[in-house]
Formats: C-alpha cells, structure tokens, sequence
C-alpha cells in the first residue's frame, strides 16, 4: 500500500554531478537545464522564423507618416538625432573614458607578461651570448678548445614527461598570445590618442608626405607652436 | 531542430590548454572570463608555496601523472631547474616558506614525503642567473663556500647566493648605499649565513675586523674603477687560487667606446693584478652591452708533464 | 717586529719570528699554505678579547674612522714596548705613533704578512675556533650596520600599522559586547536600552545599579544628566522585565567591567598612537590628522611604499574597489578614498570637495616624501602646506559667491535648443552605481561605527547628500532641471561660517542693483527673462534671510 512506503524511510537518491576527470567541461547538464536551453533555443528560432515571415509577406507600397522624415541606409533605419546625440565635451569625455579602458587593459596586460618572463627563462634553447675563453698559449688554447666541445651538451632533458612539455610549451604560446596584444593594444592606444589630441582646438596641419622625417604608414601631424597660459 | 550541444552548459567554458589560440580571439563570451579563470590558476598553479602535488627529483623512473613540476639539478651545484608551467632557474630556499622580493616559490615533495621549497631565480634582474643561462663553465659559487659579493644591492642576488653556498658557506655582502643596505639587513636577519657590511668596497680595511678569508670574490659594482676595487680585496681578502666572477657594464667603464672594447681593456687590467681570467660571457638576452668575466687568482703555475 | 692583527673577537698581537723573509714580499704568501710553515713565521703575543658585544662595536667604530680606542690603546701600551708595529691601515699607524709613540709600519710586505695571517688564523689563535668567529662575526656586522644607517627605534612605521589595526578590532570589539550588554541586560530592565543609547554609560548604569529596584535609591548625577535620570527611574518602577538572581547580575557587571575597561584602553591606544603619528611623519599628520595619516600608512603598508605612490594615487588610495569598476564600466572614477575623511575636505562644500582632496593629495604626497626620506623632525613644512590649502580653500568659495551672485556679463550660456540632446549629465559623468546595502536595514542608520566601508562612504554619503537636496527642492519651489544646480550652490553656500554670511549678503546686494540696473537697457525678451531670475534671486534672497533669521 502506498502508505506503508511512506512510512518507510528511504535514502533520498542524490542527482550526479560532473565526474573530476571532466570538471574541465563545466557544470554537467541536467534534463532540467537541457530544457530551459532548449526552450531558449526555440523561442530565438521561432521569433527569426516569425521575423522571415513578415518580412516575406512585406507590403511594398507601405507608408507611415514618420517615413516622410527619416531614411534607411543600406537597409539599416537610421535614428534622427543620433549624428548630434552628444555634444563636444561628452564626446571628449567618451574618448577619454575609452582611452583609459584601454590603458588599463595593456597595463594588465604588461604586468602579466613581467610575471610570465620571470618565470619563463627559455632554458632549453642554446644561449645567445658571446662566450670567449682566456688562454695563456697554444697549449691551454687547444685543451680548452677539447673540452668546449663536450661541456656544449645540455643536460639531458629527455625524462620530463609529456604533461609537462605540454604545460611549458602551453605558458611559452600565452607569452607570446600576451606580447601580441600588448603591440595591438599599444597601437590602438596611439591611434586613439592622437585622433583625440586632433579633436582639440589648436591650430595644426597634416604633413606632406616629403615634409615626413621617418616615414610611417599614419599620417603625420604638426601643431603651431603656441604659449599655453 | 536541435539545439547544438554546448560546451558546458554556457557560463565560463574554462578551456584546456588547447584554447590558447582562441584566446588570440580578443572580445568573446569565454574570451574575457575564461582568460581571466585561465590566468587565475596559473597562478595558483605557479607556485607560490603551500604544497602542491608532486613533481619528483631526477632519476625517478616511472613519474606518475600527478607531479606538476619537474625539479633537475643544473650543471652547477646548489642551482636548478624547474620545469612545469615555469620554465626556470631556480635555487632552494634556505629559509622555506618566505620569499625575498615577491618572487614565485615551487614546493615539490620528495619521494619520502619531505616538501621542499625552491625559489625562482630572475635573470632579468640577476647578473649572476643571466651569467649562467648564458652558459658559464664554472661560476666557482658552490655548497659550502665562503663568498665576498661586492655591491650587493638590496639583496636580491645575495639571497640566492646564500642558497647556493647553503648553512655551511658564508656570504659576506658589501653595500654602500644606506636605502639598500636597509633592505640587505632585513634579508640578512632571516639569513644567518649572510652578514652585511654597509661600507665602500673602495676601503677594504674598513671592514678587515668582518670578513676572514674567502674563496670566490663576485663584483656587481658598476663603477669605472671596479677593476683596481676588485684587485684592492682579493689583496685582502680572497685566498690564493681562489677565483673571482666580475660583471662589467660596458656603459659604466667608456659609453663612447664599442662593448668589446671595453670588455678586453678590463680583462687586460685585470691580467695586471695577479688575476688569470678564464671565461668570459656576454649577458645577451637580459642585459645589453654586459659581460661577465670568471677567472682565478694567484693561480698556482701548471707543471708541464 | 709585531703584527696588530683585528678580528670580531678581540684584538690579536703577532710576534713576526722570521724577519728575513719579509724582504721577499713575493715568496712570503707561500709560507702561510700550511698551518706548520705558519707557526713558524708568526706567533701569538698577546690577545684582548672583547667582553660583548657594544665593546666590540665601539672598537669597529673607532677602526672606521682609523682611530685607536682606549682599550686598544691600553692593549697597545702593555704589549708592544720597543718593538715596530705592523698595521693594516696607515691612518691608524698615524694616530697610533701620535699617542703611542709606538713606530708603525704599513707596506706590501705587511699586507701579505696579514693575509697570510687571516688565512691561518684559526690555527694560530689556539682558542679559537671557525664556528666562534663566525656568530661573532655576524652579531657585530649586524651592531655596526644599525650604527651606520642610524636605526632609530622610534622611526619605525610598523608600530603605527599594528596600532591601527588593533584599534579597528577594538572598536568591533567594543561594540560586540556593548550590544551584548544591552541584549543580556534587556531581559531584566529592556527599557533601558531605549532611555540610554551610549553604550558606555549604559555599561556604567548597569554597574552602578544592578538590580532595577536599586534605582530609586541611587544617584546617577555622574554618569546621566537629569532627564535621562529621571526617566530612566520612572521606568525602573514600571518595567516589564523579569527578575534575575544576583549570580548573573554579577556576570553582567563583569560584562560591564570588561567593556569599560576595553573603553579606556581604547582611548590609550587612541593616545598613544597621536603621539606616534607625531613622531613617525608630523608633516602627514599636521596635513591630515592622525587617524587617517595612520590609515593611510596602514594602507601603503609602510610608509616608505607610500612615498613611491604619486599624489594621484593618495588621493584615491581606498576607493580601489570603486576606481577599478568605474574604469572597467566607463563611468566616472571616484575622486577621493581614504583623504575624504580629513578635515580639510571635510569643511569644503561638496562641490569643492573633488578639488580639494586633489590638491590635499597633491600636498599629502610631497609630505609623506619628506618624512619617509628626508631627515628634518619637525612639521613645519606640513603646517605651511596646509595654510596654503586652506588659503586655496577661501579663495575657492569666493570665487563660487562671486559667480552665483551674477553680473551683467556673467549670464548662463544660452544653448540652442535641441530635442535630442540629452539633458543632464547622464551616464557618463556620474558614478557607476552600485547597490547600497546600507539602505537596507534600520540598524545602519543607528550606528554610526567607524569601521564602515571607506570606499562606500564618500559614494553614498555624497549620493545621499545630492538626493536629500533635490527633495528640498521640489517641496519648497517648482523649478526646472537647469535652475537646480544653481539652487543646489546657493544652498551649499549657506552651510558657510558667519564671515561668509556677511560678505555674501553685500555681494547678493550688490548683484541685485546690477540686475536692476541691466534691466533697463535690455531688449524685450532679455528684460522679461531678467525679470525672472530676479524674480527667482530675491525670492532666494528672501529665503536665505529667512533662514538666518531662524539661525
């Protein structure tokens, strides 16, 4: 009878989670969470399906009033207003804002690769120093040249296992992923500091291409050299 | 139409390894949380001390996959090599469990279940790490010796000479400057194998009563006259056939002439003195226009057989 | 000959037993390889040891500056008659001549004869050992290098950085068991929790009184003024708490004890820590006082680091949690941490205060440079600074008066209309908002701990502030957006001292004539729209009089 089971106690079975091997994937999906990604899923579908629909069936000679004023540029509306939204100083203010966003993310981004460098010391390529010995005469001159030959071996580096090349060769590509950002990030950084500096008021010219002392593939900028007060 | 099979469930995918090029990828949903997820634990991978599991000394035939870090001895004694997410010099901490100035500890334990701790070794501040990535034969700095270091700075060098030399050795650590040598006494309370002399290494017998006999003498002072500095305490200080390890910033003797002049008139001053230089060795890829220069001291003469 | 030979455990006299091989200076080194070939070529003479320590630190000082002391000199004098001395330094042999009139000796044959001597010298010094010398060695370099960089005890900055913290946990102590008070007491006499809200003299109440029917009979003249006396006895008579036997009322007196005793030894700490301050960086603490100069320490972790830190980094040291979300959201970073709490930014308006912690910040640095690296001990410099700011300060506010009291030429910009453009300052002027937890619970408001949140506190105090101002508004008077600020101004002008007031009123006088005055050359529309800021101005002014008439 169903009462009786109830009057038993069970052990309340416990819902499985993610294996340790396989934490690396996440949190590990249930039938509840499949249905609420499911759902999401076709709700998106459903409403472009929708969209497609209306859009096929649209009537070519439309007309709303508000179409007297505004215009779509290649099929996208374009607001009114959005050219003159926010005035010089908000811009200004944007532009500094956005500056520093970025400032921030290549001084993160440097300290990170101070960090790395420290630890990172490329022991298994050959030096590239000089290295010169010091010989009294010929003699000494040829023993250090026998024994150069045998002290040029690295220690054998062939007993690490293969995780742990994979881990080197892994912190050596994010050395380098960081050190390329760091040169893009550098360049934004200049090409946003001086479209602000142009922004400014101040009398300044664009340089010819044979007035350009080291030639770059920006243009160059000369501003009149004026007391600030 | 099913929806595709996601990689864990949305929210931060911590990548493996393989994502590093994805990563490249800037913007992105995993891009800003998975690399700041991904940086986070390599740095706690990174070592800074509190045991993790782990890596086995040399010579331990089947390594199971759960060390992290490899530790193998360098060429020279009391130095090593760490090898893991670091790729690094590294020395053994003598005082276990402190770091001298921030930088990253490796704890590894052995197999008998002792933890040890290493600490990395920065050549790009290091004149000395940089001599030996650069391949120096011999640096003469060894378990148990007595060492004169000769501008010696806040320390940073010093402590990882006093790891190498280890309880045994000694380290007698010269500093003029009064801000530096504030930070040398503070390494050196920690470290009893350190004593620290705030004095001119230009004046030797103003710290005679200090310092007994040494057997390697290291000189980091960036002076012009660094080379009648060194030859005025090996006279005191430095025992016959003990050696002598001197960094020379090209800079600091002539800016006007070429580094490899620089480099041969100092060695040929040095040769005045009693000195017989063995090696020497650019710091290329740390520091520019620096050379190391290794060598002995009334060198006893080779019978010929 | 003899050989003054100095090393960590006293100083050594050599007798040279084999002169002849001085002369081959070249040679000579060779005869120290071994202990034997040693003993042969010097001896031990005489030997003064060094009783401690600061006996041997003062012996290295006076060989620092090649000067014999007296226990050398006495030393000297027994053991060397008649015979030459060979010393390592030749100032010392100078000085030693002079008084001694003992002959020195100082030449290459000399320093070889002392390296081989150091070299050996275990061997020829019987009682000593390697494993002595080096102790001795390492204690008195460790003397010598505190002599030499002039290691002062009472300029160390972590006694500030631990007093702080210990005054942090203090003060979360104190509350703890206050409120532990109240709760255990409550449940006897819970009136009086309402009747006294000072935890310090309901700490004193419960310890004098005890049990709620002794309050009658007592006389709280020391602890409470009258009406609380009063009312705290009325209520004793009718309270609703139950009894409690006087084993607990002794627990709770001991309760009582400990809170008050943590009090005064707050305010040890408290003292003890001024005087601290005064002494480690009085040019910090006449800038911005004692608490935060020693919050701003405790923050930098020492005070050396904090001087690494560039004015613009004092000025927002605490407010980090604040300054990084504003960058990453691009919103406005905050304009002051930890100097919000001085009192210089304390008694400027609101809308200076972002000006003044820039320039405290600014003058916050310079000083803390001079204390940490610099060798003066007064504060001179700190106070000079701070009247400069402060004469800054005047001039600020001046200039605000000037402007609000409005001229023919200072008008408001008239800007050309435009139905897009947003109004206001919008998202990007303002601070990133956060959510203000403080708003939550009653109990926040309460108390009024200082051991709040320092980086919340500037944000919510002046949102609060700014929020507070505005309701003013709309109650008082309809006014539209742009006309806000300029009434928000006017308000803060009035929290001003009373000297202000009275230039102000001459200078509001003044201002109405002009608009008086204008208003008669002015076109139409110009004179109907003068017409309504005079309107607005002596409506103000009526306001503003209003007000002092009730101050």
């Amino acid at each position: 009878m169903s009462s009786l089971r109830n009057a038993l106690p069970r052990r309340a079975h416990k819902e499985r989670a993610q294996p340790q091997s396989r934490k690396k994937f996440g949190l590990l999906e249930k039938h509840k969470d499949y249905v609420i990604r499911a759902k999401a899923y076709h709700k998106k579908e459903e409403s472009i399906r929708r969209l497609k629909e209306k859009a096929a069936f649209r009537n070519p000679d439309e007309f709303y009033f508000k179409m007297i004023k505004t215009k779509t540029v290649d099929g996208v509306h374009r607001l009114e207003g959005e050219a003159n939204k926010y005035t010089q100083e908000e811009l200004m203010l944007m532009k500094t804002q956005d500056i520093g966003y970025v400032l921030q993310k290549l001084q993160s981004e440097r300290n990170k690769i101070e960090k790395l460098t420290t630890m990172l010391h490329s022991l298994d390529n050959n030096p590239s120093s000089r290295h010169v010995y010091f010989a009294e005469d010929r003699e000494e001159a040829k023993e250090i040249k026998s024994q150069s030959g045998r002290k040029d071996a690295l220690p054998d580096f062939d007993d690490i296992p293969d995780h742990i090349k994979r881990k080197t060769a892994a912190s050596y590509r994010e050395l380098e992923g960081r050190k390329k950002r760091v040169q893009e990030l550098e360049k934004l950084y200049m090409d946003m500091s001086l479209h602000k500096e142009l922004q400014k008021k101040g009398r300044k010219r664009k340089l010819r291409e044979e007035e350009i002392v080291c030639p770059t593939s920006k243009a160059v900028y000369k501003w009149r050299s004026e007391r600030k007060r | 139409m099913r929806p595709p099979r996601g990689r864990g469930g949305g929210g931060g995918f911590r990548g493996g390894r393989g994502d590093g090029g994805g990563r490249g990828r800037g913007g992105g949903r995993g891009g800003g949380g998975g690399r700041g997820g991904g940086s986070a634990m390599r740095g706690r991978g990174g070592g800074r001390g509190g045991g993790r599991g782990g890596g086995r000394g040399r010579g331990g035939g089947g390594m199971k996959g759960g060390s992290k870090v490899v530790v193998e001895p360098h060429r020279h004694e009391g130095v090593f090599i760490a090898k893991g997410k670091e790729d690094a010099l590294v020395t053994k901490n003598l005082v276990a469990g402190e770091a001298v100035y921030n930088e990253k500890r490796i704890s590894v334990q052995n197999e008998d279940g002792t933890k040890v701790e290493y600490r990395i070794w920065n050549p790009f501040r290091s004149k000395l790490a940089a001599a030996v990535l650069g391949g120096v034969d011999n640096i003469w700095i060894k378990p148990g010796a007595r060492v004169l270091y000769l501008g010696a700075a806040s320390g940073t060098t010093v402590s990882h000479v006093s790891d190498i030399v280890g309880p045994n050795g000694v380290v007698y650590a010269v500093e003029f400057s009064h801000r530096s040598g504030r930070d040398l006494v503070n390494m050196a309370k920690k470290r009893t194998n350190v004593i620290p002399i705030i004095e001119d290494a230009r004046h030797p017998a103003k710290y005679r009563m200090l310092v007994g006999m040494v057997d390697v003498i290291f000189s980091d002072v960036a002076q012009p006259d660094q080379a009648r500095i060194l030859a005025l305490n090996a006279s005191y200080f430095l025992k016959a056939g003990g050696h002598f390890v001197i960094s020379i910033k090209a800079n600091c003797i002539d800016s006007t002439v070429p580094a490899e002049a620089v480099f041969q008139s100092e060695v040929k001053k040095l040769q005045q003195e009693q000195f017989k230089p063995f090696e020497q060795v650019t710091l290329e890829p740390f520091e520019r226009d620096h050379a190391c220069v290794v060598g002995g001291y009334r060198m006893p003469k080779k019978q010929k057989a | 000959m003899l050989v003054l030979f100095e090393t960590p455990a006293g100083f050594a006299l050599f007798k040279v037993l084999d002169e002849g091989k001085l002369s081959k200076v070249e040679g000579l080194w060779q005869e120290f390889n071994s202990a034997e070939s040693a003993r042969q070529m010097v001896k031990l003479k005489a030997f003064s040891k060094f009783e401690n320590t600061s006996e041997a630190l003062k012996a290295a000082t006076c060989l620092l500056e090649s000067k014999p002391s007296k226990d050398l000199r006495k030393f000297l004098r027994t053991h060397c008659d008649g015979e030459t001395l060979a010393v390592a330094d030749s100032k010392l042999g100078n000085a030693i001549k002079d008084k001694l009139k003992i002959e020195c000796v100082h030449n290459n044959a000399v320093m070889e004869l002392m390296r081989g001597v150091r070299s050996q010298l275990t061997e020829l010094i019987s009682g000593l050992a390697g494993q002595d010398l080096q102790p001795m060695s390492l204690g008195l370099s460790h003397s010598l290098s505190r002599y030499k960089l002039k290691f002062s005890a009472d300029k160390v900055d972590t006694m500030i950085i631990q007093a702080i913290g210990l005054l942090d946990d203090l003060d979360k102590e104190l509350n703890t068991y206050a409120m532990r008070v109240r709760e255990w007491y409550g449940w006897h006499f819970p009136e009086l929790a309402k009747i006294i809200q000072d935890n310090i003299l309901y700490a004193k109440a419960v310890k004098l009184m005890g049990d709620r029917s002794n309050a009658a009979k007592l006389d709280f003249s020391e602890i409470l003024p009258e009406e609380v006396e009063a009312q705290l006895k009325e209520a004793a008579m009718i309270s609703m708490g139950t009894e409690v036997s006087d084993l607990d009322l002794l627990n709770i007196k001991e309760l009582c004890d400990q809170v008050l005793s943590l009090a005064e030894y707050r305010a040890q700490l408290y003292d003890y820590l001024k005087s601290r301050m005064n002494t480690v960086a009085p040019n910090l603490t006449a800038l911005v006082g004692e608490l935060v100069g020693a919050r701003l320490i405790a923050h930098g972790g020492s005070l050396l680091n904090l001087a690494k830190q560039p004015g613009s980094t004092v000025q927002i040291l605490g407010a980090e949690k604040a300054l990084f979300r504003a960058l990453k959201t691009k919103h406005a970073t905050p304009k002051y941490g930890l100097i919000y709490h001085a009192s210089l930014v304390g008694q400027a308006a609101p809308k200076h205060k972002g000006k003044i912690s820039r320039s405290l910040a600014s003058k916050t640095a310079l000083a803390i440079r001079y204390d940490a690296l610099g060798d003066g001990q007064d504060n001179s410099m700190g106070l000079e600074n701070r009247a400069k700011l402060e004469a800054r300060l005047r001039n600020l506010e001046g200039k605000e008066l000037g402007r609000a009291a409005g001229s023919a030429k200072g008008k408001p910009k008239i800007e050309v209309y435009d139905k897009d453009r947003k109004k206001g300052p919008g998202a990007m002027i303002t601070a990133a908002k956060t959510y203000n937890p403080a708003a939550d619970s009653i109990l926040g408001l309460m108390e009024n701990a200082a051991s709040k949140d320092d980086e919340e506190k500037p944000m919510e105090e002046v949102a609060v502030g700014q929020e507070k101002k505005e309701k003013k508004k709309k109650k008082s008077k309809k006014a539209d957006d742009e006309r806000t600020n300029g009434n928000v101004e006017a308000e803060n002008e009035e929290s001003v001292k009373k000297e202000k007031k009275k230039r102000k009123k001459q200078v509001v006088e003044a201002g109405g004539e002009n608009v008086e005055a204008g208003e008669k050359k002015k076109k139409k529309r110009k004179h109907s729209e003068a017409n309504e800021e005079e309107s607005e101005v002596p409506s103000k002014k009526e306001k503003k009089k209003k007000k002092k008439n009730d101050d």
